[in-house]
C-alpha cells in the first residue's frame, strides 16, 4: 500500500468512525451541569477502567427481621458498581415507627447550615478504584442517616436506581460543606425504604469518628472503613446502636433470632480498631429495642420492653456510664410509675444532652385519650430523675431530642413539641410547611443546632433549627 | 447511566459565569460533533464523553474568550485535541504495551487494498497521541499544518513529522500484518 492508497484508507476509517460514534443522550445536559455546578474538573472520572462489579444475591425478605430506626422497610440492591443502576429486590415490611435502634449521639458538627442532596441534583461520582469522578443524575432521595466530623457530613440513604426500571438503590453521600455532594462508591451494603426489603448486608445507620474512620451497621452487619470509604471491610457480628466519641468506639449489638427477647451485648473499641472488647452489665441487658446516647465521657443505654406485649410489665432499663462504656450501672425504669393494676409506665425514648442531661420520654403503657406523657431529665447521670410538669399528647410513638435540660422537643404522633423551661410549657414547632410533623431523626449539636430528618415514601425533609426548635426551616425538600 | 434520567434538573449551586446561556447552547448544539472528533481521538466512547466534558468545563470560566473566537468550534475542538495529548502524559493515561496485537482475521486477500477497518482501526489506536491527534486533525477534519499545531503546541515541523510518522507507522503495521497472512495462507 502506498502513502495515497492509506491516506485514503484512513480518510475512510475515519469518517466511518466518526458516524458510529456512540453518542450518550443528556451528555450536554451532564456537561452543563458539571460546568455550572463547579466541581473541579481534576476529579473526572478516568476512562477506560472497568469497574468491579458487586452483586448481592437476592434473598427472601422474610429473613429479616431487625427493628429499623424511624418507620423504614427495606431495600436491597445488586450494586455494579459502575454507576449505571442496581437490581432492588422484594417487598419488606410494613413500616413502623420505633425508637428500637436510634443512636443518638447529638452531632457535632459545624456546617450547620447543611442541605442533603436535591431531587434531581447532579452529584459527582467518586470512585474508589480509579480516583475520578464523573456526574451523575439523583432522583427521589432518600437520607436514612446522617453523621458529622467537622465540617465532613455523610448521609446514607437510598435513591432511584440510574437504571430504568431498576427502583430503589443504596447510596452515600458525603460533602465537606454541606451543598456540593459526593457519591462514595462502591456501597459494599444495602439500605432499607419503604418500597424494597433487604436481605443481606443491611446497614440502618451510619456514623464516622473520624473524616476517615466510619462505621455501617444495621443489626447483623458491621462495616469499617478506615480510608474514607474508600474500602468497607465487615466486622464480625452486627450493631443494633453504634456511638464513637471521646476516643472510643460503643457498639451494642443483640443475639440471633430477635426481637423479640432480644439479649444485648456491650462492647467497646479504640477507633479504627478490629478488636472489640465485651463490657459486662450489671444485670443482663434484655428488651426488643435499644437506644445509645453519648455526651463528653457519659454514655446512657436504654433497653425497651415491649409495650404490646403480654400481661406481665414491659418496662424500660436505663444503664449509664461515666467512663466511655468501660463500666455501667444500671437505673431501672426511670419513669415514675402510676398507681394502680393500669399504672404502668414506660420509656419510650432517651436522649443525652449537650450540657451531660439525660431526657427519657415517658409513655403510660396502656395510654388513652385523657391520658398524657411527660418528659423526665436527669442533670446528674441519671442518679435521679425529675418528672417535667408539661403534659404531652399521649399518642405513640415519640422520640425525644435535647440540647439541654432546659431545651428539647419530642415528636408526638403527629407534632414536635419543644421546651425551653425544662419541660414546664411546650410549643408546637410546627404551623403547617413550618417545621417537621413526623421527624423520624433529631438530634441537637447544642443548645440552639439541632436537625430533624422526615422521610417520606418519596423523599426526605431535612429541617434545622438554631434557636432550640422554636423555629425551624425545611433546608431541602429532597422529595 | 440511563439517559432517560436526565430531567434536565439542574442545580445552579456552583455559580455562573457571563455567557452561560451561550454556552449552553454552544455545548447542545456541538456535543456530538465533539464528541465525533473525541471518539476518533480515544477509540472508547466513554473516554470520548469524558475528553469533551472535561474540555467544555474547563473552558467554561472563559467562555467569553471561546465566544468571541472566530470559530468557537474549532476553538474547542483544538483545545480538544490539546486536552487529549495532554491527558496521555499522565502516568495513568499512559498506553499499556502489549506483547502481541489483538487477534486478527485470516479471510482478507493479501493481494487486494487494504480495507480492513478494524484492524486499522486498532493500529491507529496503537499510534502515540500525537501521532493519532495529528492524523485526525489532518484526515479528518483537513486542518492545514498550522493550525494542526497550534492545536498540539509545536511547530510545523513538529506537524509534518507527526503526521509522516503516523502513516508510516500504520503503513509498516499493514505490511507486517499482510505478511504474516500470506504466511499463514501459505
Amino acid at each position: 500500500m502506498n502513502q495515497a492508497e492509506m491516506e485514503n484508507s484512513l480518510r475512510a476509517l475515519l469518517v466511518d468512525r466518526a458516524q458510529r460514534a456512540p453518542l450518550t443522550e443528556g451528555l450536554a445536559d451532564q456537561i452543563i451541569a458539571q460546568a455550572e455546578t463547579g466541581i473541579p474538573v481534576r476529579q473526572l472520572h478516568r476512562p477506560n477502567v472497568r469497574r468491579r462489579g458487586w452483586a448481592l444475591p437476592l434473598l427472601a425478605v422474610a429473613a429479616v427481621a431487625a427493628v429499623v430506626a424511624g418507620g423504614i422497610g427495606y431495600l436491597t440492591v445488586n450494586d455494579t458498581s459502575s454507576g449505571h443502576g442496581d437490581a432492588p429486590v422484594a417487598k419488606g415490611p410494613t413500616p413502623s415507627f420505633s425508637s428500637s435502634g436510634v443512636t443518638t449521639t447529638p452531632p457535632p458538627s459545624n456546617t450547620s447550615n447543611t442541605q442533603l442532596p436535591v431531587a434531581g441534583a447532579y452529584l459527582s461520582l467518586r470512585s474508589t478504584l480509579n480516583d475520578g469522578a464523573r456526574l451523575v443524575h439523583l432522583t427521589a432521595f432518600k437520607a436514612l442517616d446522617l453523621t458529622f466530623v467537622g465540617s465532613n457530613v455523610w448521609a446514607m440513604g437510598s435513591a432511584t436506581c440510574f437504571k430504568t426500571g431498576q427502583g430503589r438503590c443504596s447510596l452515600l453521600v458525603h460533602s465537606t460543606d454541606g451543598v456540593h455532594w459526593s457519591m462514595l462508591k462502591p456501597t459494599p451494603f444495602n439500605v432499607a425504604d419503604d418500597t424494597t426489603g433487604c436481605a443481606t448486608v443491611c446497614v440502618d445507620h451510619i456514623r464516622f469518628a473520624t473524616p476517615k474512620i466510619g462505621y455501617l451497621f444495621g443489626k447483623d452487619t458491621l462495616l469499617m472503613t478506615t480510608d474514607a470509604g474508600r474500602t468497607w471491610k465487615p466486622q464480625t457480628g452486627g450493631a443494633d446502636a453504634l456511638e464513637t466519641l471521646d476516643g472510643n468506639v460503643i457498639r451494642v449489638s443483640s443475639s440471633d433470632g430477635c426481637p423479640p427477647g432480644c439479649t444485648y451485648t456491650v462492647q467497646t473499641s479504640a477507633i479504627g480498631s478490629t478488636t472489640w472488647k465485651t463490657v459486662s452489665l450489671p444485670t443482663p441487658a434484655t428488651g426488643v429495642g435499644v437506644t445509645l446516647a453519648r455526651t463528653a465521657s457519659s454514655a446512657y443505654l436504654m433497653t425497651y420492653a415491649n409495650p404490646a406485649g403480654g400481661a406481665e410489665k414491659e418496662t424500660s432499663t436505663l444503664f449509664t456510664s461515666s467512663d466511655d462504656g468501660s463500666s455501667w450501672i444500671s437505673r431501672g425504669e426511670v419513669c415514675a410509675q402510676k398507681p394502680g393494676p393500669n399504672g404502668e409506665v414506660d420509656s419510650a425514648s432517651m436522649t443525652g444532652g449537650s450540657d451531660g442531661s439525660i431526657e427519657v420520654l415517658c409513655q403510660p403503657r396502656k395510654a388513652t385519650t385523657t391520658d398524657s406523657s411527660w418528659v423526665t431529665v436527669s442533670t446528674d447521670g441519671g442518679k435521679k430523675f425529675h418528672a417535667s410538669v408539661g403534659l404531652l399528647n399521649a399518642g405513640q410513638p415519640g422520640l425525644v431530642g435535647a440540647g439541654t435540660a432546659q431545651d428539647f422537643c419530642v415528636q408526638g404522633e403527629n407534632q414536635l413539641s419543644c421546651t425551653h423551661d425544662g419541660g414546664s410549657t411546650y410549643s408546637a414547632a410546627q404551623a403547617v410547611g413550618k417545621g417537621p410533623k413526623h421527624a423520624l431523626w433529631l438530634g441537637f449539636e447544642n443548645q440552639s443546632d439541632g436537625r430533624a430528618l422526615e422521610i417520606s415514601s418519596t423523599g426526605s425533609n431535612l429541617w434545622t433549627t438554631h434557636d432550640g426548635g422554636s423555629t425551624w426551616k425545611l433546608t431541602v425538600d429532597i422529595g | 447511566m440511563t439517559p432517560s434520567t436526565f430531567t434536565g434538573w439542574v442545580v445552579g449551586f456552583g455559580g455562573s459565569v457571563d455567557g452561560s446561556g451561550e454556552f449552553a447552547d454552544f455545548v447542545r448544539t456541538n456535543t456530538p460533533a465533539l464528541t465525533r472528533t473525541a471518539y476518533l481521538l480515544c477509540g472508547d466512547s466513554l473516554a470520548a464523553e469524558e475528553l469533551v466534558q472535561e474540555t467544555l468545563v474547563r473552558l467554561y470560566p472563559k467562555w467569553q474568550l471561546v465566544a468571541a473566537a472566530e470559530a468557537p468550534l474549532a476553538y474547542v475542538r483544538r483545545s480538544m485535541a490539546n486536552q487529549f495529548v495532554n491527558q496521555s502524559r499522565r502516568p495513568w493515561r499512559r498506553e499499556v504495551t502489549v506483547e502481541a496485537m489483538p487477534e486478527r482475521a485470516d479471510h482478507r486477500d493479501p493481494a487486494g487494498q487494504f480495507d480492513d477497518r478494524e484492524e486499522l482501526w486498532a493500529m491507529l489506536g496503537s499510534l502515540p497521541a500525537r501521532q493519532r491527534a495529528a492524523l485526525v486533525l489532518r484526515y479528518f477534519h483537513d486542518l492545514p499544518d498550522e493550525e494542526i499545531g497550534a492545536a498540539l503546541g509545536c511547530q510545523l515541523g513538529t506537524v509534518r513529522s507527526l503526521i509522516s510518522r503516523g502513516l508510516a507507522a500504520l503503513r509498516d503495521q499493514v505490511a507486517a500484518s499482510e505478511v504474516d497472512t500470506v504466511r499463514r495462507f501459505a
